[in-house]
């Protein structure tokens, strides 16, 4: 086995041992194991993601057991890049959560609300495992596994946040498994039809059928299930209340991780499992629409609202939009072109990327605030930004991110799927881009704007309060995102190029 | 000076570094605070400097390029930052008034709040403006465009009240929509014709692309110039400069000078020269409508400045006038004129400088907003107001100033060109600049004061003197703080010396010359 | 074709049931409880369709076996995670009930 090799399994169960050791240890202890794991998984990242940017393919199977029924771990270059963005805004996240562990929840100890939640450490840990998971599944089956490990965490990391964000949780659960069943259905139709699960194997069996009947139910199923888990459009309802009541370093967890995952899950299963479909068409723009919807939607819900996450968790709703905008231009189609095809998917996954990242950052910062002010009121904030410049010079940084303003990786996605358009010929695209950046920016401002002013009694806002060094010090990680959200705006070249590693065409 | 290919990204680093260090100060350091400050503004304009001989008689062309945006399939579009002439020449400018409006603004801003903040976003916005002027292709200038945008909304809202966070609103609007406009050029052109290396007479692969589908690249060419109108404020993109005046005046001073309205004329020259090439907008036809565009822009601003009673107001509506004295001079299709539009680059910068930054000292010191306010202001602070004069008679283009330069480069330019009826439109618009400016020179010097109640005393400053000995009558001198005062002169001494020393070789004249036989080799 | 003898498409038939009944429960009512039985409901209906499918053929598909196991576990777990949500939220008007573990 080689190192890479090694590096792929442990990624995956290092983080699941860690959480075990969490469980059992007291609270101090459980912020050390948190942050070791952390700092040893982004310490693996870097052998995998060397070995994708040389042009090969680290592979692993686990306990021996082949396809159909095994584990089977692939590192390509999605997978890489996913990885490589989980660990750099994982191992910020740990940080902060370790540093301020008010930020991790509340709970109720004999009969006082204590801030900070042991609950936390293991949970995340498990999510990160499954992430991780997620990303390298080379087949269905640990695909459905992981992300639902992923998503039993996430909801209960969202009730980590108090009674208020019970209902929250109980809400994202309902749709969290709803998504998952739907999914598990197409999985098993397409395994009823193929009598396998690795993707590979899948494509090849499909291939070989006539009647593509099956495969198209499976398909809009999957899809389904995974548009409610990724809060496509009209099934977007649960996310606003779940991100913005969780505690507020999970918020950032779940908007910028979290829904990566089932987008993973989405473009495997798109790109990797299923061949090119003749009737997949109209989904493909049955998607790209409700993506403008989105888009559009989402930004405009977003400028109407009065409170900071919020605000935030709608501008997620519309960054979503702008994955689905690509996928008419996903399948090499009528003239097909494959370059523009791949030049849509390194949009996608770009956009996703940046967004990650840009968004961990936005909503830590408005989680800080929040929990700083003990409200996240555009109103009450204002005048904030006066105590914190740090804080809001992150944001700032990734606002520009989410804007797709360069350099960002939101920039070169926005980029790419806009020659894609061009190439396809797909105006309405730019309309819709244009549209985007322009409203993303009015909320954006709606949201920001209002920390710099001053406020109208200066010493009457909670933020005047002196500020601790362990708070100087969480706002510089959220400013190391907000650094990493333009930083990573230049490696969108490498990025296309470890894309290639291990692609479906 | 060994030309490294580092030199150019280690500029843009500079102003990066310095505001990175200045963010995280408290309030207090304000020592430190403008060391840190005035040791980064020195070093780049040190550095400009040296660049200027090997690069304008050397020829050489120091580099720098990362790969950036991945093609399908094809070679990624790099970030490229590259030293010409025409480069220089913008960097210079920056680096100097840099220097001068930290110094103006470290005087201005004493003791009052953010001032990390201000200073930071300030420090971006010069390396913005660097990377405006070393960016090497069209990705690149957007980059730093949009950067731009982004770093000067901040200083725009600085006082943080409500009319600031309107007038930044307003800016961010027509800003945003103009980059917009701009990014739909940029990735159009860049599809046709790849990603458009900025080249002195232009770039082979735009000129071909214009052959070949000379439609398209007419409206890539609208959009680009439609974009980088707003912030260059052409007629009627420019609404947002006079409402952008409530800004700290060392931001009204570098937003009209250098950074924001030059950074959109600057583009202009770069898509007319250095992509389509001025042979081939010309062939297009996209050069007479901008020239009839920028005559209107002329005049209409002038006829606005006009208008005006506030001292901030008049002033940015000479610079909407103003600023399009450049683009005239690139649109006017001669030699001579694409020299004359370049030099006024710089000269306009310098001069309007100047008047911004004595507008701030006569609103700081005498409480001065309104022109009414300036009767008899040149017995009470006659260094500013000598300032003043020699800034104003630049705008008029009296000799010897740089004004006059500009304007006899750019006569001499519409006498060459096709368009000789441009030279009405010179000879209108100096009559109004005089029309505008005397009256207030006028009264500055010669004005009595009628009302003493009109104006209040409003310094208060360390050292000011006691607001009794200023009250006591029409000639008492006020204080002018020597930190406001002294970029103030300087920007009125280069005034003057550039405009006496325009044939001495690297004088902005001869380099603008040297640029213009380069757009038409 | 024999419509008695066709034991499959029953359960494929009865599972379409349960699923749609579920699913329609799940979206109208507002008792949080039911909410979360009628979302086991599909989840069996769902379960159950795979093991119909499985018993297709003469040998049982070990595949998707596989994955009914591991999506009755699933559910089990995501059953036991919302019972604990809705019993915090409905204690919540009376005394608050203790212990930390989500």
């Amino acid at each position: 086995m080689t190192f890479p090799q090694f590096a792929l399994g442990a990624l995956t169960l290092l983080p699941l041992l860690g959480a075990a050791a969490a469980v059992v240890l007291p609270h101090p202890a459980r912020r050390i194991t948190g942050v070791v794991t952390a700092v040893v998984i982004a310490l693996l990242t870097v052998p995998v993601l060397v070995t994708v940017t040389s042009g090969e393919l680290p592979e692993l199977v686990l306990g021996g057991f082949d396809a159909p029924l095994g584990i089977h771990l692939r590192g390509d270059g999605l997978a890489a890049v996913f990885l490589g963005v989980t660990s750099l805004v994982g191992l910020i996240l740990t940080g902060y959560a370790a540093i301020l562990p008010k930020s991790t929840g509340t709970f109720l100890s004999a009969t006082a609300w204590v801030p900070g939640h042991p609950g936390f450490w293991p949970l995340w840990l498990g999510c990160w495992s499954g992430l991780n998971a997620v990303y390298l599944s080379g087949d269905l089956f640990n695909l459905y596994v992981a992300l639902e490990l992923v998503g039993l965490t996430a909801v209960a990391l969202v009730a980590l946040g108090g009674r208020k964000s019970w209902e929250p949780a109980l809400r994202y659960l309902f749709v969290a498994v709803l998504g998952s069943l739907l999914f598990l259905a197409g999985v098993g139709l397409l395994a009823s039809v193929t009598g396998t699960l690795d993707l590979q194997q899948t494509r090849e069996a499909l291939g070989g059928l006539e009647d593509p009947t099956p495969a198209l139910l499976a398909l809009t199923l999957m899809t389904i299930g995974l548009g409610m888990k990724v809060a496509l459009l009209p099934m977007h309802r649960w996310l606003v209340p779940a991100h913005s009541s969780a505690p507020s370093v999970v918020s950032p967890i779940l908007s910028g991780l979290v829904l990566k995952a089932a987008l993973v899950v989405l473009l495997r299963c798109w790109l990797w499992a299923v061949p090119v479909l003749a009737g997949a068409e109209w989904l493909t723009w049955l998607l790209g629409g409700l993506g403008t919807a989105a888009v559009l939607a989402g930004s405009v819900l977003a400028l109407r609202q009065d409170r900071l996450k919020p605000l935030v968790a709608y501008s997620t709703i519309a960054q979503i939009g702008y994955w689905f905008l690509a996928f008419p231009l996903l399948l090499p189609g009528e003239n097909d072109d494959a370059e523009l095809a791949s030049g849509a998917y390194g949009a996608v996954v770009a956009l996703a990327a940046g967004h990650a990242i840009a968004k961990a950052g936005l909503f830590t910062a408005a989680g800080f605030l929040k929990d700083r002010c003990g409200t996240d009121e555009i109103a009450a904030l204002r005048g904030a930004g006066a105590h914190h410049p740090t804080l809001i010079l992150a944001m700032g940084l990734c606002a520009v991110g989410l804007l797709g303003l360069p350099i960002s990786l939101g920039f070169t996605g926005k980029w790419q799927l806009a020659t894609a358009a061009v190439g396809a010929e797909h105006w309405w695209l730019f309309l819709v881009l244009a549209a985007g950046t322009l409203l993303s920016a009015g909320y954006l401002l709606r949201g920001i704007a209002p920390l710099l002013m001053q406020a109208e009694v200066d010493d009457n806002t909670p933020a005047a309060n002196p500020v601790t060094v362990r708070e100087r010090t969480g706002e510089l990680a959220v400013l190391l995102l907000g650094v990493a959200t333009l930083a990573t705006g230049l490696l969108g070249a490498w990025v296309s190029t470890m894309l290639e590693v291990g692609s479906w065409w | 000076m060994v030309v490294n290919d580092l030199i150019p990204l280690g500029l843009v680093l500079l102003s990066v570094v310095v505001a990175a260090i200045i963010f995280p100060l408290p309030q207090r350091v304000a020592r430190l605070r403008s060391t840190v400050n005035l040791v980064g503004a020195v070093t780049k304009l040190v550095l400009v400097v040296l660049l200027v001989p090997p690069v304008v008689a050397e020829g050489a062309r120091p580099e720098f390029s990362v790969p950036f945006l991945p093609t399908g399939g094809g070679e990624a579009i790099s970030l490229v930052l590259r030293v010409d002439p025409l480069a220089l020449f913008f960097a210079g400018l920056s680096a100097v008034l840099w220097l001068l409006t930290t110094i103006y603004a470290i005087g201005y801003l004493k003791g009052t709040a953010y001032q990390s903040r201000f200073f930071g976003f300030f420090s971006l916005c010069v390396a913005a403006t660097v990377g405006i002027s070393f960016s090497g292709n069209l990705i690149t200038f957007l980059v730093f465009y949009e950067l731009l945008t982004l770093v000067t909304y901040p200083l725009v809202a600085h006082w943080g009240d409500e009319k600031s966070l309107k007038a930044a609103r307003l800016y961010m609007r027509y800003a945003l929509g103009g980059g917009v406009a701009v990014l739909v050029g940029v990735v159009w052109l860049t599809m046709e014709a790849g990603p458009a290396d900025f080249a002195e007479g232009g770039a082979a692969d735009v000129a071909d692309f214009a052959a070949g589908s000379p439609t398209v690249a007419v409206i890539i060419f609208a959009l680009l110039v439609g974009g980088l109108g707003v912030k260059s404020a052409l007629v009627p993109l420019h609404s947002w400069l006079p409402a952008a005046m409530v800004a700290p005046a060392p931001v009204s001073a570098l937003l009209h000078a250098v950074a924001v309205v030059k950074a959109g004329v600057f583009g202009i020259v770069r898509v007319v020269d250095d992509v389509y090439g001025i042979e081939v907008a010309w062939e297009l036809g996209g050069l007479t409508p901008l020239l009839i565009l920028a005559s209107i822009t002329i005049i209409y601003g002038s006829y606005q400045a006009l208008r005006q009673t506030e001292i901030k107001r008049r002033l940015a509506f000479s610079t909407v006038s103003q600023v399009s004295y450049v683009v005239l001079g690139v649109t006017m299709f001669s030699m001579a004129g694409t020299a004359g539009g370049v030099v006024h680059l710089v000269h306009q910068g310098i001069m309007k400088i100047t008047l911004f930054f004595c507008a701030g000292l006569f609103a700081e010191s005498m409480g001065a907003h309104k022109i009414s306010d300036l009767r008899g202001a040149g017995r009470r602070m006659p260094w500013t107001s000598a300032a003043f004069t020699v800034g104003a008679f630049g705008m008029i283009g009296l000799p010897p100033t740089a004004g006059f330069i500009s304007k006899w480069q750019l006569g001499l330019g519409a006498l060459d060109s096709p368009h000789p009826w441009v030279l009405v439109v010179l000879v209108v618009s100096s009559l109004l600049n005089a029309a505008y400016f005397l009256p207030v020179v006028y009264s500055l010097w010669f004005g009595q004061k009628e009302d003493e109640q009109d104006s209040e005393q409003e310094y208060d400053g360390a050292d000011a003197p006691e607001p009794g000995t200023a009250r006591t009558g029409d000639d008492a001198r006020v204080h002018e703080p020597a930190l406001l005062l002294i970029p103030a002169l300087c920007t009125a001494g280069f005034t003057l010396i550039v405009g006496l020393a325009a044939s001495l070789p690297f004088s902005p004249l001869e380099i603008s010359r040297f640029i213009a036989e380069g757009v038409f080799s | 074709m024999d419509f008695g003898m066709d034991t499959i498409t029953w359960y494929l038939l009865i599972a379409a049931v349960m699923v749609i009944f579920g699913m329609v429960r799940l979206l109208l009512v507002r008792d949080l409880l039911a909410r979360l039985i009628a979302l086991d409901v599909t989840g069996i209906g769902v379960l159950l369709t795979l093991v119909a499918l499985a018993a297709r053929s003469d040998a049982t598909d070990p595949v998707l076996q596989a994955l009914v196991i591991t999506g009755l576990v699933i559910a089990v777990a995501f059953t036991g995670l919302g019972a604990v949500l809705i019993r915090r939220i409905e204690g919540q008007q009376d005394d608050p009930p203790g212990g930390d573990a989500p």
